[in-house]
């Protein structure tokens, strides 16, 4: 970035002799050059909305809502009880679910992280769930769980275990033997080298099993919207769907779009402050 | 833990726990326990059963059809676009938002929204599958283009190099590992958002079948069709692995370059 | 006093390769207070020793006692500074020094007064709150030393803790390490590759030879204490340094040898 700023600090001495308009104009230019990443980004991005907004005005209301249609129809709608009571029924198995797989998911992990029995017995079934797409599971959690709130609790739990298991069990591993042996050279117990080492050590590991894990326990939480239609968002998509209300319809999807967006963020916070430690010691958790 | 035990290598004690699990599905299966756990037994003949039938072999040509169409496409477009972006700034900042939004955004949430503007047939699952695949290999191609660039470029251009040389020479050998990467675990989600495209709307392909079976309380069939899709997920893994391997072999890497 | 008796060390290598002879019937007495240093060449057993001394590994034959104890494991009379630091780095400075302490099972305000001294002994004073990625690498070996000397060992055992830091720093550490061990009345047995180190520090020095482990010679450091810097500068300084290079060139030169009979096959 210094370079940039040279280069536009030289071309302004250049012409340092001339009236003030151009000398202000010369900043300005300066500035600009500055920030041109953020904006090409923003031009980009605002070509997309105003395409957005010109292609869907042309195009038969049924299928595409035009941007300021859907902010408006967004806007509405999270003022209406319904909507809010929907989403709650939406954010409620997540929570759930969510909750479930990191309570089972890192114990376990864990586990398969230091013992190489455990590891061998149930890591075959752990790269099992991992392959298939969780999504094939569905139909069979509906037959035992039924499309109420047990039912989509278990599709969203399903889908974040494995990202927890795998990582927490990595992030055993990952702690540095020769610390363990340090430990051992202290005299400590085999419980203090647990709490000690192996559980801090593995945070790295653990927190990125919660990173993915909340995502993908948002894509559960959706798929069980658009699979088990009874209460949640779902519901609400199919009506507006039947009754052609396009902007409500892309309202809503935008509402859980940015469901998962926010989810994310606040896991990204969480994980760097629970590894506030870890600046310039080991890579970068990416 | 005595060193009998300890002794006693890691595939085999995979195996007594895959034979071990065997025996608990099936005993879980004849004493009724559970209505999604029939015995182990009922459901390998009807795994045969199933698979031999026409049903099912329109409904695998239909998936395979679905994803020999989109993971090209959205491959070699994913390569370009992640190289163009990686060795050029200006198209970087142009497109980084999107990538990073719909890599971050649940992109499942986005379906009804696709089979509203495409209709309920196989453009919307190439859509749905061509979002869940290009970025992934846009975000790994234009990290590692990136890498390579920073690291050579001097070097490159203090010997008069041109674009395409630089191109042939080093960014693409240079960029491979991730670009693999990239394209690996894209596969899998495209494998993912295929069937689950097809659960949505529910009569194409495998995913239809799945719904269907699903829908009717056929348990048996179910796991059928579960089981030829983590074929499916699995035998793809591994073609992508294998192509990894020999792709290292042939453009070796001496020093990884670090990244994803 | 530490007693090595006739202590052999073999390693066992996978596959059909020759057990590896870390040591061969070695026999070394320290004596109490006394600061031992044990030079030589890669592989020849040093940091094995120590690390037998240290409980941590078993000798394959001879025995190891201390005051007449044979060595069974890790124990409360010994801390072992380690070349790496190893320290947690999820952990402040108090917390990693008060970690020995800890797993000794002190109770917790004990624990915080000895720590808090062992971090004063070393300079680190004001430094309690930061964490080891703030530190620069001569700090983080002055915690891990912070961390032995807070559990008051009888025997200090430190394995090449000054080769993971720059020349300068190492130099400062050394003299450090001399001015806080004169307040206390501790054995060391110091492991180290460098001449110039053994010398300034040691009352005495066992050199080793490689091929297998043993010990070639031990030498007495006569130069008077408390030794300032211009000690290195004096006449038996150097005659001592060179009198162990002599010792420990032809190791070296036996590596290069190796080394290009390997290259040219």
């Amino acid at each position: 970035m210094t370079e940039d700023s040279q280069k536009a600090d030289r071309d302004a001495d250049r012409l340092a002799g001339q009236p003030a308009a151009v000398g202000v104009a010369l900043m300005i230019w300066r500035q600009l050059y500055r920030q041109r990443a953020m904006i090409v980004r923003v031009t980009s991005f605002c070509c997309f909305l105003l395409a957005w907004e010109i292609y869907a005005r042309q195009q038969s209301p049924i299928i595409m809502a035009p941007f300021t249609g859907v902010v408006v129809a967004l806007v509405e709608l999270l003022g209406t009880s319904d909507f809010r009571a929907a989403y709650w029924e939406t954010i409620k198995p997540f929570g759930i679910g969510l909750t479930l797989a990191i309570c089972t998911g890192v114990p376990a992990g864990l586990l398969i992280g230091s013992s190489r029995y455990f590891r061998s017995a149930v890591l075959p079934y752990v790269n099992f769930l991992n392959a298939v797409p969780m999504t094939a599971f569905i139909p069979l959690v509906v037959i035992a769980f039924g499309i109420g709130l047990q039912g989509r609790y278990m599709v969203v739990y399903l889908f974040a275990l494995s990202e927890l298991v795998l990582n927490s069990a990595a992030g055993v591993r990952y702690v540095d033997a020769q610390l363990i042996d340090m430990a051992n050279s202290f005299g400590a117990s085999r419980f203090r080298i647990f709490r000690s080492i192996i559980l801090p050590g593995s945070m790295p590991g653990v927190m990125a099993g919660l990173r993915l894990g909340a995502g993908r326990s948002v894509v559960g939480m959706v798929a069980a919207e658009l699979l088990l239609v009874s209460v949640g968002l779902g519901q609400v998509i199919s009506r507006y769907r039947g009754l052609f209300q396009t902007e409500n319809l892309y309202a809503t999807v935008l509402v859980m779009a940015i469901t998962g967006l926010v989810v994310l963020e606040v896991v990204r916070r969480i994980e760097r402050r629970a590894l506030h430690w870890q600046r310039g010691i080991g890579e970068a958790n990416q | 833990m005595t060193s009998t035990l300890s002794r006693v290598p890691s595939w085999a004690l995979v195996l007594a726990s895959l034979a071990f699990g065997a025996i608990v599905w099936e005993t879980v299966g004849q004493l009724g326990f559970s209505l999604i756990f029939p015995p182990l037994s009922d459901v390998m003949s009807t795994v045969y059963e199933v698979w031999t039938s026409e049903r099912f072999r329109d409904a695998l040509t239909n998936t395979l059809t679905t994803l020999a169409i989109g993971w090209p496409l959205s491959v070699g477009l994913g390569l370009i676009v992640g190289t163009l972006m990686g060795r050029f700034k200006v198209v970087e900042w142009a497109l980084d938002i999107y990538v990073n939004v719909f890599l971050s955004i649940p992109l499942i949430a986005t379906i009804p929204i696709i089979l509203l503007l495409f209709g309920l047939g196989r453009p919307s699952i190439i859509v749905i599958v061509f979002m869940a695949t290009f970025f992934q290999v846009v975000i790994n191609t234009s990290s590692g283009v990136r890498a390579v660039a920073a690291q050579y470029d001097e070097m490159a251009r203090s010997f008069g190099a041109n674009e395409f040389q630089r191109m042939v020479r080093i960014t693409i050998p240079g960029a491979l590992p991730l670009m693999l990467t990239g394209i690996r675990i894209a596969t899998g989600r495209c494998v993912r958002a295929v069937i689950f495209a097809e659960q949505i709307i529910s009569v194409i392909g495998l995913g239809g079948l799945l719904q269907s079976y699903g829908g009717a309380l056929r348990v048996e069939e179910t796991w059928a069709i579960i089981i030829a899709i983590a074929i499916i997920g699995l035998t793809s893994m591994e073609i992508v692995r294998y192509l990894e391997g020999v792709m290292l072999r042939v453009f070796p890497q001496g020093h990884q370059i670090s990244g994803a | 006093m530490i007693e090595v008796q006739g202590v052999g060390r073999v390693f066992e290598r996978g596959g059909h390769q020759e057990p590896f002879v870390a040591l061969d019937d070695v026999t070394l007495t320290i004596q109490d207070q006394e600061f031992m240093s044990l030079i030589g060449p890669s592989g020849c057993g040093k940091t094995t020793l120590l690390r037998m001394i240290g409980g941590l590994i078993k000798p394959s034959s001879g025995r190891i006692s201390i005051d007449g104890n044979p060595v069974k494991g890790p124990g409360p009379d010994r801390a072992i500074v380690f070349q790496n630091f190893l320290l947690l780095p999820w952990a402040n400075v108090l917390s990693n020094v008060s970690f020995g302490l800890e797993a000794r099972g002190r109770r917790r305000k004990e624990v915080r007064e000895l720590a808090l001294d062992a971090i004063a002994r070393v300079g680190l004073t004001g430094f309690e709150k930061n964490y080891p990625h703030e530190l620069s690498g001569g700090m983080q070996q002055r915690v891990g030393l912070a961390r032995a000397l807070a559990v008051s060992p009888k025997i200090l055992l430190m394995d090449e803790p000054f080769a993971s830091v720059d020349a300068q720093t190492r130099q400062i550490l050394q003299e450090d390490l001399l001015r806080v061990w004169r307040g206390t009345k501790t054995t060391i047995v110091f492991v180290t590759h460098s001449m110039e180190e053994a010398v300034y520090l040691s009352d005495r020095i066992a050199v080793f030879s490689r091929s297998p482990g043993q010990i070639a010679e031990v030498i007495d450091v006569q130069i008077p204490r408390p030794r300032e810097d211009s000690a290195r500068k004096t006449s038996e300084f150097t005659d001592l340094t060179g009198h162990i290079w002599e010792q420990l060139r032809w190791a070296v030169e036996e590596d290069q040898h190796i080394e290009r009979a390997a290259a040219n096959e």
